[in-house]
């Protein structure tokens, strides 16, 4: 029997934690009260004053990163809120998988350990003594996907994983792809979101771009002067119709990620990123403009992201500008965990008719003007009990990479329909919780590229302002892929899809080194900027002027298999005839000391780790 | 004044990795952004951590010192006026 294609992606799980509350509830009541969570960094010892919006859960387990654990704290309250329990879950009636996103995976526990590699007690250190097999098992919470496999293997989710990370966007791109997992009726179930701890790292990246602001930050205000880092994880779990176990939140009934293909870091003048994502969610969700009654910014609080993203806005609703705000003045920016945090915020709007008040922001007479001199302002004061049946949520990130997801209220009357479960055995899995049925693609792929030193990186990268700053991998990546794209008859690709595993590893090494050597003062910020795992999709779309989808995969087994999924949906869906989807991996000294020492320490086979293969492999995915 | 905009040139050369320049191809005159040179927001948080590590100049705000940065010449004399005897 062949089963419908769902028609509606519903909500039906919220879980949150973050720097205003240790669950949803208490996440509502401070915003409901407008009471933020900002204050002095107390996670780790710092030259800095910027604020920052801890999660007031204060011990990590041991052996375990910060990321995984308050990954698995906010999704298991989605998962249980959601109402599917565990023995449901052990029966494998229900396909359920997971979709997490995180930018800095294990690196609270990394940069303690990392200066004891060499043997070294830097003031990053957490000043123990560690045994070489202890050190050496420690990095092995470094990779982004050892926290999606945490959360899965302790809500005992086997069907389907997958972790990404495109920075601050994160969480809105998990959101995007669990949406058509369960559209294309590959997934019943799927829980999606982010999770991002504070560390040193990232506090002292967003520093060394000049970016934090000493003072609560004040998205939308003239005199804003940057961000708060923030931490937490945000999760809502997707269902179809046929699997809920109660009355859902609302449903997803738009969303989309355009690429801003203008700067690696600065968002352009009109928006253009952002301007794409927002009018392709709506368009995707049958919606006018006006019929969005509440916009949840991104709204960082820099100069640059609010006044980029508000130009967008201004594209979109001219002078009928719905109310907005960012709940970034409540939580800080959480990064990855931000698209996910913010999706429960939407959520809980569209639930109690709530527009949450903006904040610190006095002053807004500046608030683009342009071109017709009409002011606007971020809402002022908490409401609830408002009719608010569209929500639009905005997450941004470096490398140009805009999504937008909208969040849509269900009819007052509506009721969980009688409809038997047992989809299980119709669909392959055949009541196991084994590897999902995946589709058999049938897709035709042609221009490989693998990189090899006789591709002329200079001629296929012609900006020298770019390729400068890039390391092996993103040297190897982009030049394969540019070749890739030299045979493609079309000129542009409707998508770019990546995967790494560990990505731009010399980069992020290179940023930890200078932390550890010389302090917290004058880092340089080109490493960090390009440590993200999407710094090679955000630079060939900004070497193409690409302003087309664009996602990367973190995941050590399955990337390209996910990659492929995501390439295959978006050609059946029609959204994209062309993909260009890529792997790379760089090997780097320090990699190979710290892998080689994990199998020193490991008797099995199966306990051992395989070292990535260097290079990169380009390649483009057609109907 | 010539010995600080050769070190100046040859610390941007280093710290932006610029390819296949040398210092002497560098206009001391042109500007650094934009045209010129091409350098971008991120470049120029990288100028101002050379002239805090070499010249012990701290710029508390880059707008400031917006003049400063149009090129090799301005930035040479601001460090001239600023530079704190070390």
């Amino acid at each position: 029997m062949q089963k419908e294609i769902p028609k509606s992606v519903y909500v039906s799980g919220l879980g949150a934690v973050s720097a205003i509350g240790n669950n949803v509830k208490e996440c509502y009541t401070a915003l409901s009260e407008c009471r933020h969570g900002i204050g002095k960094v107390t996670l780790f010892n710092t030259l800095h004053n910027s604020p920052v919006g801890e999660v007031k859960l204060h011990t990590t387990p041991e052996g375990i990163s910060r990321t995984s654990f308050l990954g698995l704290e906010a999704a298991r309250q989605a998962l249980e809120d959601s109402g599917i329990s565990n023995e449901e879950l052990l029966s494998g009636k229900i396909r359920i998988g997971i979709v997490s996103s995180t930018t800095v995976g294990g690196m609270d526990i990394s940069e303690k350990i990392y200066p004891s590699l060499f043997g070294e007690k830097g003031e990053n250190s957490d000043n123990k003594e560690y045994s070489n097999r202890e050190l050496f098992k420690s990095f092995r919470q470094h990779p982004s996907d050892e926290s999606t496999n945490y959360i899965a293997d302790a809500l005992n989710i086997k069907n389907y994983r997958a972790t990404l990370s495109t920075a601050c966007s994160s969480a809105a791109n998990a959101i995007i792809v669990g949406e058509r997992l369960i559209r294309h009726n590959i997934l019943d179930c799927v829980i999606v979101g982010g999770c991002d701890s504070l560390s040193k790292f990232t506090y002292n990246g967003f520093n060394s771009l000049k970016i934090l602001s000493e003072n609560l930050c004040r998205p939308f205000d003239d005199n804003r002067d940057g961000l708060n880092l923030g931490e937490g994880a945000g999760y809502i779990v997707l269902q179809n119709e046929a699997t809920l176990k109660r009355r859902p939140y609302c449903i997803v009934s738009g969303c989309a990620n355009a690429n801003d293909a203008y700067h690696q870091t600065a968002s352009s003048e009109n928006g253009e990123g952002d301007y794409l994502a927002m009018k392709q969610a709506i368009e995707m969700a049958g919606l006018q403009p006006e019929n969005i009654h509440y916009i949840n910014a991104h709204g960082t609080g820099t100069p640059n992201n609010d006044s980029s993203e508000f130009a967008a806005m201004r594209r979109i609703w001219g002078d009928k500008m719905p109310p907005f705000s960012s709940t970034k003045c409540y939580t800080g920016h959480t990064l990855a965990a931000a698209g996910g945090i913010e999706a429960v915020f939407s959520v809980l709007a569209i639930c109690h008719g709530a527009i949450y008040a903006n904040i610190n922001c006095s002053s807004t007479e500046n608030l683009n003007r342009e071109p017709d001199g009409k002011q606007f302002a971020p809402a002022k004061n908490f409401s609830q009990g408002g009719k608010i049946k569209n929500v639009l949520s905005n997450s941004f990130g470096f490398g140009g990479n805009a999504s937008t997801v909208i969040f849509s209220a269900i009819e007052d009357n509506w009721s969980v329909p009688a409809v038997e479960t047992d989809n299980g055995a119709e669909n392959g899995t055949n009541g196991t919780n084994s590897c999902l049925q995946l589709p058999n693609f049938g897709l035709k792929i042609s221009n490989i590229v693998s990189f090899s030193n006789e591709l002329d990186v200079k001629a296929l990268i012609p900006d020298a302002n770019m390729r400068r700053r890039m390391s092996t991998i993103i040297k190897m990546g982009v030049a394969a892929a540019m070749k890739s794209l030299q045979e493609l008859p079309e000129t542009k690709p409707d998508a770019i899809i990546t995967t790494t595993w560990l990505g731009c590893l010399t980069d992020s090494e290179k940023f930890l080194k200078n932390i550890t050597e010389n302090g917290e003062n004058l880092l340089n910020p080109t490493p960090f900027i390009q440590s993200t795992f999407n710094a090679v999709g955000g630079q060939i779309a900004l070497l193409t002027k690409n302003h087309s989808y664009n996602n990367t995969y973190t995941d050590r087994k399955n990337g390209l298999t996910n990659a492929m999924l995501d390439a295959y949906m978006l050609i059946k869906e029609g959204k994209a005839r062309s993909v260009l989807v890529g792997i790379m991996n760089e090997t780097t000294p320090t990699l190979e000391l710290i892998i080689e020492n994990i199998n020193k320490g490991e008797a099995t086979a199966a306990a051992k780790c395989t070292l990535p293969e260097h290079g990169a492999t380009f390649f483009i995915v057609s109907a | 004044m010539e010995e600080i905009i050769r070190n100046l040139k040859v610390q941007i050369i280093e710290s932006l990795n610029l390819e296949d320049i040398t210092p002497e191809e560098i206009d001391t005159e042109a500007p650094l952004f934009g045209d010129g040179l091409g350098l971008d927001s991120i470049d120029a948080l990288e100028i101002m951590i050379i002239l805090e590590k070499h010249y012990n100049i701290r710029i508390a705000d880059p707008k400031k010192a917006k003049e400063a940065f149009y090129s090799v010449k301005t930035l040479a004399e601001y460090v001239v006026a600023n530079r704190e005897e070390q």
